[in-house]
Protein backbone atom coordinates (compact mmCIF):
# COMPACT_ATOMS: atom_id res chain seq x y z
CA UNK A 1 0.00 0.00 0.00
CA UNK A 2 2.73 2.39 1.04
CA UNK A 3 4.60 1.48 -2.11
CA UNK A 4 1.56 2.37 -4.24
CA UNK A 5 1.24 5.83 -2.61
CA UNK A 6 4.96 6.36 -2.99
CA UNK A 7 4.70 5.49 -6.70
CA UNK A 8 1.74 7.88 -7.16
CA UNK A 9 3.68 10.66 -5.44
CA UNK A 10 6.69 9.96 -7.64
CA UNK A 11 4.51 10.05 -10.73
CA UNK A 12 3.02 13.40 -9.66
CA UNK A 13 6.50 14.85 -9.21
CA UNK A 14 7.62 13.45 -12.57
CA UNK A 15 4.50 14.80 -14.28
CA UNK A 16 5.12 18.24 -12.77
CA UNK A 17 8.75 18.12 -13.85
CA UNK A 18 7.75 17.14 -17.39
CA UNK A 19 5.18 19.96 -17.50
CA UNK A 20 7.66 22.56 -16.24
CA UNK A 21 10.36 21.36 -18.66
CA UNK A 22 7.90 21.42 -21.58
CA UNK A 23 6.77 24.92 -20.61
CA UNK A 24 10.34 26.14 -20.35
CA UNK A 25 11.23 24.55 -23.68
CA UNK A 26 8.09 26.08 -25.18
CA UNK A 27 9.06 29.51 -23.90
CA UNK A 28 12.55 29.13 -25.32
CA UNK A 29 11.23 28.04 -28.69
CA UNK A 30 8.64 30.83 -28.67
CA UNK A 31 11.28 33.40 -27.80
CA UNK A 32 13.43 32.40 -30.75
CA UNK A 33 10.51 31.80 -33.09
CA UNK A 34 9.09 35.25 -32.37
CA UNK A 35 12.30 36.88 -33.51
CA UNK A 36 12.69 37.62 -37.17
CA UNK A 37 16.01 38.34 -38.76
CA UNK A 38 17.48 39.79 -41.92
CA UNK A 39 20.00 38.09 -44.15
CA UNK A 40 21.20 38.06 -47.73
CA UNK A 41 20.49 35.30 -50.23
CA UNK A 42 20.65 34.73 -53.95
CA UNK A 43 17.38 35.13 -55.82
CA UNK A 44 17.47 34.56 -59.61
CA UNK A 45 21.29 34.99 -59.54
CA UNK A 46 21.01 38.38 -57.84
CA UNK A 47 21.55 39.21 -54.20
CA UNK A 48 18.46 39.98 -52.13
CA UNK A 49 17.88 41.17 -48.59
CA UNK A 50 15.54 38.74 -46.88
CA UNK A 51 13.39 39.34 -43.79
CA UNK A 52 12.01 36.37 -41.92
CA UNK A 53 12.87 33.23 -40.03
CA UNK A 54 13.38 29.67 -41.22
CA UNK A 55 11.67 29.04 -44.52
CA UNK A 56 9.48 32.09 -43.94
CA UNK A 57 10.79 34.56 -46.49
CA UNK A 58 8.46 37.41 -45.54
CA UNK A 59 7.45 40.66 -47.22
CA UNK A 60 10.73 42.56 -47.23
CA UNK A 61 9.44 45.36 -49.49
CA UNK A 62 6.93 46.30 -46.77
CA UNK A 63 9.86 46.61 -44.36
CA UNK A 64 12.01 48.78 -46.64
CA UNK A 65 11.21 51.92 -44.58
CA UNK A 66 12.65 50.12 -41.54
CA UNK A 67 16.03 49.56 -43.22
CA UNK A 68 18.45 51.99 -41.61
CA UNK A 69 21.51 51.18 -43.70
CA UNK A 70 22.68 49.13 -46.64
CA UNK A 71 26.33 49.00 -47.58
CA UNK A 72 28.70 47.22 -49.94
CA UNK A 73 32.43 46.78 -49.47
CA UNK A 74 35.26 45.79 -51.80
CA UNK A 75 38.03 43.30 -50.98
CA UNK A 76 39.99 46.02 -49.14
CA UNK A 77 36.98 46.98 -47.03
CA UNK A 78 36.40 50.17 -49.00
CA UNK A 79 32.82 51.31 -49.38
CA UNK A 80 31.03 50.77 -52.70
CA UNK A 81 27.93 52.87 -53.43
CA UNK A 82 25.10 50.44 -52.74
CA UNK A 83 21.33 50.70 -52.59
CA UNK A 84 18.31 48.46 -52.28
CA UNK A 85 16.12 48.17 -55.34
CA UNK A 86 12.52 46.99 -55.22
CA UNK A 87 12.02 44.27 -57.83
CA UNK A 88 8.53 42.83 -57.51
CA UNK A 89 8.31 41.28 -54.04
CA UNK A 90 12.09 41.39 -53.55
CA UNK A 91 14.64 43.88 -52.25
CA UNK A 92 17.68 43.44 -54.47
CA UNK A 93 21.14 44.73 -53.70
CA UNK A 94 22.18 47.28 -56.30
CA UNK A 95 25.90 48.14 -56.16
CA UNK A 96 27.98 50.26 -58.53
CA UNK A 97 30.60 47.50 -58.68
CA UNK A 98 30.80 43.93 -57.45
CA UNK A 99 31.20 43.85 -53.65
CA UNK A 100 33.08 41.30 -51.52
CA UNK A 101 30.77 41.94 -48.61
CA UNK A 102 27.40 43.56 -48.04
CA UNK A 103 25.74 44.62 -44.79
CA UNK A 104 22.40 45.98 -43.64
CA UNK A 105 20.66 47.21 -40.51
CA UNK A 106 16.91 47.18 -39.87
CA UNK A 107 15.17 48.74 -36.88
CA UNK A 108 12.03 46.79 -36.20
CA UNK A 109 10.61 49.13 -33.59
CA UNK A 110 9.50 48.52 -30.03
CA UNK A 111 7.35 45.51 -29.26
CA UNK A 112 5.54 44.58 -26.06
CA UNK A 113 4.08 41.26 -24.99
CA UNK A 114 0.72 41.60 -23.28
CA UNK A 115 -0.31 39.44 -20.30
CA UNK A 116 -2.51 37.59 -22.79
CA UNK A 117 0.60 36.60 -24.72
CA UNK A 118 0.06 38.86 -27.70
CA UNK A 119 2.90 40.88 -29.23
CA UNK A 120 1.94 44.48 -30.08
CA UNK A 121 4.10 47.13 -31.70
CA UNK A 122 3.96 49.53 -28.75
CA UNK A 123 6.27 50.53 -25.93
CA UNK A 124 5.84 49.96 -22.20
CA UNK A 125 4.58 53.55 -21.90
CA UNK A 126 1.55 52.45 -23.96
CA UNK A 127 1.27 48.91 -22.54
CA UNK A 128 2.06 49.35 -18.83
CA UNK A 129 1.03 45.78 -17.95
CA UNK A 130 3.31 44.27 -20.59
CA UNK A 131 5.23 41.15 -19.56
CA UNK A 132 8.15 42.44 -21.55
CA UNK A 133 8.89 45.34 -23.88
CA UNK A 134 11.84 45.35 -26.24
CA UNK A 135 13.48 47.33 -28.97
CA UNK A 136 14.44 45.20 -31.93
CA UNK A 137 17.46 45.73 -34.14
CA UNK A 138 18.38 43.36 -36.97
CA UNK A 139 21.83 43.26 -38.52
CA UNK A 140 23.17 41.29 -41.49
CA UNK A 141 26.60 40.75 -43.01
CA UNK A 142 27.11 38.61 -46.10
CA UNK A 143 30.50 37.47 -47.36
CA UNK A 144 30.66 37.02 -51.13
CA UNK A 145 33.21 34.46 -52.28
CA UNK A 146 36.18 33.41 -50.18
CA UNK A 147 37.19 35.22 -47.00
CA UNK A 148 40.92 35.90 -46.99
CA UNK A 149 41.47 37.84 -43.81
CA UNK A 150 39.73 39.29 -40.79
CA UNK A 151 36.21 40.50 -41.39
CA UNK A 152 36.20 44.26 -40.75
CA UNK A 153 34.18 45.49 -37.80
CA UNK A 154 31.44 47.67 -39.20
CA UNK A 155 30.26 50.52 -36.95
CA UNK A 156 26.63 50.15 -38.05
CA UNK A 157 26.70 46.48 -37.06
CA UNK A 158 26.24 47.04 -33.34
CA UNK A 159 26.11 43.25 -32.89
CA UNK A 160 28.35 41.41 -35.32
CA UNK A 161 29.48 37.82 -35.85
CA UNK A 162 33.05 37.40 -37.10
CA UNK A 163 35.04 34.29 -37.95
CA UNK A 164 37.98 34.20 -35.53
CA UNK A 165 40.52 32.88 -38.04
CA UNK A 166 39.54 35.29 -40.80
CA UNK A 167 38.57 32.48 -43.13
CA UNK A 168 35.67 30.17 -43.87
CA UNK A 169 35.84 26.42 -44.41
CA UNK A 170 35.30 25.04 -47.90
CA UNK A 171 33.17 22.10 -46.85
CA UNK A 172 30.13 21.60 -44.69
CA UNK A 173 30.61 19.77 -41.42
CA UNK A 174 33.89 21.52 -40.72
CA UNK A 175 34.25 23.48 -37.48
CA UNK A 176 34.12 27.25 -37.53
CA UNK A 177 35.01 29.36 -34.52
CA UNK A 178 33.14 32.63 -34.33
CA UNK A 179 33.18 35.60 -32.04
CA UNK A 180 30.11 37.67 -31.28
CA UNK A 181 30.87 41.32 -30.64
CA UNK A 182 28.75 44.18 -29.31
CA UNK A 183 30.25 47.51 -30.34
CA UNK A 184 33.50 45.64 -30.95
CA UNK A 185 33.61 43.96 -27.54
CA UNK A 186 33.08 40.22 -26.94
CA UNK A 187 29.63 39.27 -25.72
CA UNK A 188 29.04 36.46 -23.26
CA UNK A 189 25.83 34.49 -23.44
CA UNK A 190 24.80 35.44 -26.98
CA UNK A 191 22.52 32.72 -28.36
CA UNK A 192 23.99 31.40 -31.60
CA UNK A 193 21.94 29.43 -34.09
CA UNK A 194 23.97 27.52 -36.64
CA UNK A 195 21.34 27.47 -39.35
CA UNK A 196 18.77 30.26 -39.13
CA UNK A 197 17.05 29.16 -42.34
CA UNK A 198 16.83 25.38 -41.99
CA UNK A 199 16.84 24.87 -38.23
CA UNK A 200 15.59 28.03 -36.52
CA UNK A 201 14.20 26.12 -33.52
CA UNK A 202 17.49 24.47 -32.63
CA UNK A 203 18.75 24.85 -29.08
CA UNK A 204 21.09 27.85 -29.32
CA UNK A 205 24.76 27.54 -28.42
CA UNK A 206 25.88 30.27 -26.02
CA UNK A 207 29.07 32.26 -26.43
CA UNK A 208 31.69 32.10 -23.69
CA UNK A 209 33.18 35.00 -21.74
CA UNK A 210 35.47 35.75 -24.69
CA UNK A 211 32.49 35.92 -27.04
CA UNK A 212 33.59 32.76 -28.79
CA UNK A 213 31.60 29.81 -29.95
CA UNK A 214 32.56 26.93 -32.23
CA UNK A 215 29.98 25.45 -34.55
CA UNK A 216 30.01 23.00 -37.41
CA UNK A 217 29.07 24.57 -40.74
CA UNK A 218 25.82 22.94 -41.75
CA UNK A 219 25.32 23.49 -45.46
CA UNK A 220 27.21 23.05 -48.70
CA UNK A 221 25.28 26.04 -49.93
CA UNK A 222 23.86 29.05 -48.13
CA UNK A 223 24.75 29.30 -44.45
CA UNK A 224 22.97 31.85 -42.31
CA UNK A 225 24.33 31.92 -38.77
CA UNK A 226 22.40 34.02 -36.27
CA UNK A 227 23.33 35.48 -32.89
CA UNK A 228 20.77 36.97 -30.52
CA UNK A 229 21.75 39.08 -27.55
CA UNK A 230 19.72 41.22 -25.17
CA UNK A 231 21.43 44.48 -24.36
CA UNK A 232 20.48 47.20 -21.89
CA UNK A 233 17.72 49.57 -22.80
CA UNK A 234 18.36 53.16 -23.79
CA UNK A 235 14.75 54.24 -23.11
CA UNK A 236 13.59 52.62 -19.84
CA UNK A 237 10.11 54.14 -20.07
CA UNK A 238 9.50 52.40 -23.39
CA UNK A 239 11.53 49.19 -23.38
CA UNK A 240 13.11 46.84 -20.85
CA UNK A 241 15.92 45.80 -23.17
CA UNK A 242 17.23 45.96 -26.71
CA UNK A 243 17.19 42.71 -28.62
CA UNK A 244 20.02 42.58 -31.15
CA UNK A 245 19.78 39.88 -33.81
CA UNK A 246 22.77 39.59 -36.12
CA UNK A 247 23.35 37.22 -39.01
CA UNK A 248 26.50 36.23 -40.82
CA UNK A 249 25.83 34.54 -44.13
CA UNK A 250 28.05 32.98 -46.76
CA UNK A 251 27.89 30.32 -49.43
CA UNK A 252 30.00 27.18 -49.66
CA UNK A 253 30.12 26.40 -53.38
CA UNK A 254 28.83 23.09 -54.61
CA UNK A 255 30.99 20.64 -56.55
CA UNK A 256 31.59 21.22 -60.26
CA UNK A 257 28.81 19.71 -62.30
CA UNK B 1 2.02 -3.43 -62.62
CA UNK B 2 2.98 -1.94 -66.00
CA UNK B 3 2.05 1.50 -64.71
CA UNK B 4 4.22 0.98 -61.65
CA UNK B 5 7.14 -0.09 -63.84
CA UNK B 6 6.68 2.91 -66.11
CA UNK B 7 6.58 5.23 -63.10
CA UNK B 8 9.75 3.70 -61.67
CA UNK B 9 11.52 3.94 -65.03
CA UNK B 10 10.45 7.55 -65.47
CA UNK B 11 11.59 8.33 -61.95
CA UNK B 12 14.98 6.72 -62.54
CA UNK B 13 15.30 8.61 -65.83
CA UNK B 14 14.60 11.91 -64.15
CA UNK B 15 17.17 11.09 -61.47
CA UNK B 16 19.82 10.39 -64.12
CA UNK B 17 18.86 13.49 -66.08
CA UNK B 18 19.27 15.80 -63.08
CA UNK B 19 23.07 16.08 -63.02
CA UNK B 20 23.35 15.91 -66.83
CA UNK B 21 21.21 19.03 -67.17
CA UNK B 22 23.08 20.84 -64.45
CA UNK B 23 24.64 24.14 -65.34
CA UNK B 24 28.20 25.37 -65.76
CA UNK B 25 31.60 23.95 -65.01
CA UNK B 26 34.91 25.36 -63.88
CA UNK B 27 36.90 24.18 -66.91
CA UNK B 28 38.06 27.23 -68.89
CA UNK B 29 37.46 27.37 -72.62
CA UNK B 30 40.50 29.60 -73.14
CA UNK B 31 44.17 29.16 -72.15
CA UNK B 32 44.88 30.78 -68.80
CA UNK B 33 41.22 31.41 -68.10
CA UNK B 34 39.63 31.14 -64.68
CA UNK B 35 35.95 30.47 -64.24
CA UNK B 36 33.46 31.58 -61.64
CA UNK B 37 29.91 30.31 -61.65
CA UNK B 38 26.95 32.27 -60.34
CA UNK B 39 23.81 30.20 -60.66
CA UNK B 40 23.46 29.33 -64.33
CA UNK B 41 25.91 32.03 -65.44
CA UNK B 42 29.60 31.33 -66.00
CA UNK B 43 32.19 34.10 -66.10
CA UNK B 44 35.56 33.23 -67.63
CA UNK B 45 38.29 35.78 -67.07
CA UNK B 46 41.26 35.47 -69.41
CA UNK B 47 44.43 37.55 -69.04
CA UNK B 48 45.91 38.05 -72.52
CA UNK B 49 49.00 39.99 -73.70
CA UNK B 50 46.87 42.96 -74.74
CA UNK B 51 44.67 43.13 -71.66
CA UNK B 52 41.88 41.08 -70.11
CA UNK B 53 38.99 39.26 -71.74
CA UNK B 54 35.74 38.19 -70.17
CA UNK B 55 33.46 35.51 -71.62
CA UNK B 56 29.94 34.99 -70.33
CA UNK B 57 27.91 31.81 -70.68
CA UNK B 58 24.41 30.98 -69.57
CA UNK B 59 23.37 27.37 -69.21
CA UNK B 60 26.62 26.32 -70.93
CA UNK B 61 25.88 28.40 -74.00
CA UNK B 62 27.38 31.70 -75.08
CA UNK B 63 25.32 34.59 -73.72
CA UNK B 64 24.97 37.33 -76.34
CA UNK B 65 26.12 40.42 -74.44
CA UNK B 66 24.70 43.03 -76.79
CA UNK B 67 23.07 45.75 -74.69
CA UNK B 68 24.82 44.56 -71.52
CA UNK B 69 27.73 46.13 -69.68
CA UNK B 70 30.50 44.81 -67.43
CA UNK B 71 32.67 46.52 -64.84
CA UNK B 72 35.95 44.95 -63.77
CA UNK B 73 37.49 45.71 -60.38
CA UNK B 74 41.13 44.80 -59.70
CA UNK B 75 42.67 45.23 -56.26
CA UNK B 76 46.39 44.65 -55.93
CA UNK B 77 48.98 46.08 -53.57
CA UNK B 78 46.38 48.25 -51.89
CA UNK B 79 45.44 49.89 -55.17
CA UNK B 80 41.96 49.56 -56.68
CA UNK B 81 41.31 49.91 -60.39
CA UNK B 82 37.84 49.94 -61.90
CA UNK B 83 37.40 49.47 -65.63
CA UNK B 84 34.26 49.54 -67.72
CA UNK B 85 34.85 46.72 -70.20
CA UNK B 86 34.15 47.08 -73.90
CA UNK B 87 31.74 44.71 -75.64
CA UNK B 88 33.64 42.76 -78.28
CA UNK B 89 30.88 40.78 -79.96
CA UNK B 90 29.31 37.46 -79.10
CA UNK B 91 29.73 36.74 -75.42
CA UNK B 92 33.00 38.65 -75.02
CA UNK B 93 34.04 41.81 -73.20
CA UNK B 94 37.59 43.22 -73.27
CA UNK B 95 39.61 45.59 -71.12
CA UNK B 96 42.50 46.63 -73.33
CA UNK B 97 45.82 47.35 -71.71
CA UNK B 98 44.74 46.15 -68.27
CA UNK B 99 47.02 43.83 -66.33
CA UNK B 100 46.09 41.60 -63.43
CA UNK B 101 49.05 41.33 -61.04
CA UNK B 102 49.74 38.06 -59.22
CA UNK B 103 47.73 37.81 -56.02
CA UNK B 104 45.22 40.42 -57.15
CA UNK B 105 41.59 40.22 -56.16
CA UNK B 106 39.31 40.62 -59.13
CA UNK B 107 35.56 41.16 -59.33
CA UNK B 108 33.18 41.49 -62.25
CA UNK B 109 29.72 43.02 -62.28
CA UNK B 110 27.51 42.33 -65.28
CA UNK B 111 24.51 44.57 -65.91
CA UNK B 112 21.90 42.90 -68.07
CA UNK B 113 19.95 44.41 -70.95
CA UNK B 114 17.25 45.80 -68.68
CA UNK B 115 20.00 48.07 -67.22
CA UNK B 116 19.03 47.24 -63.64
CA UNK B 117 19.56 43.48 -63.14
CA UNK B 118 23.11 42.85 -61.99
CA UNK B 119 25.06 39.64 -61.52
CA UNK B 120 28.53 39.63 -60.05
CA UNK B 121 31.43 37.25 -59.57
CA UNK B 122 34.53 37.41 -57.39
CA UNK B 123 37.80 35.86 -58.56
CA UNK B 124 41.04 35.15 -56.78
CA UNK B 125 43.61 34.53 -59.55
CA UNK B 126 46.77 32.66 -58.43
Amino acid sequence: MFMQYQREDDMKIINKLVAVTALAAGLLVTTVANAHGIWFAQRATQLALIYGVGADDLDSVKRLPLVKSIAGYDAMGGAIPTRLRVAGPLLLVDSDSQPSMVAAVLFNGIWSKTPEGEWVKKGRDEVPKAITSEKNFKYAVHVIGALNGPLPLLPEQVLQIVPVDGKLPLEMGKPLTLRVLHRGKPVEGARVLTDWVNDPDAVPVKTGADGRVTINVRNQGLNVIAAIWDGPTDEPTKSDKIEHLATLSFVLPHAPE
Amino acid sequence: MKQLLMTLLLGAGALMFGPAQAHGNYEPDHPGGIVQIVGDLSFELVPVPGGVELYVEEDNEDLPIEGMSAKLTVIAGGVKTETVMTPAGGNKFVAKGLKIPAGAKVAVLLTRKDKVSKVGANFAPK
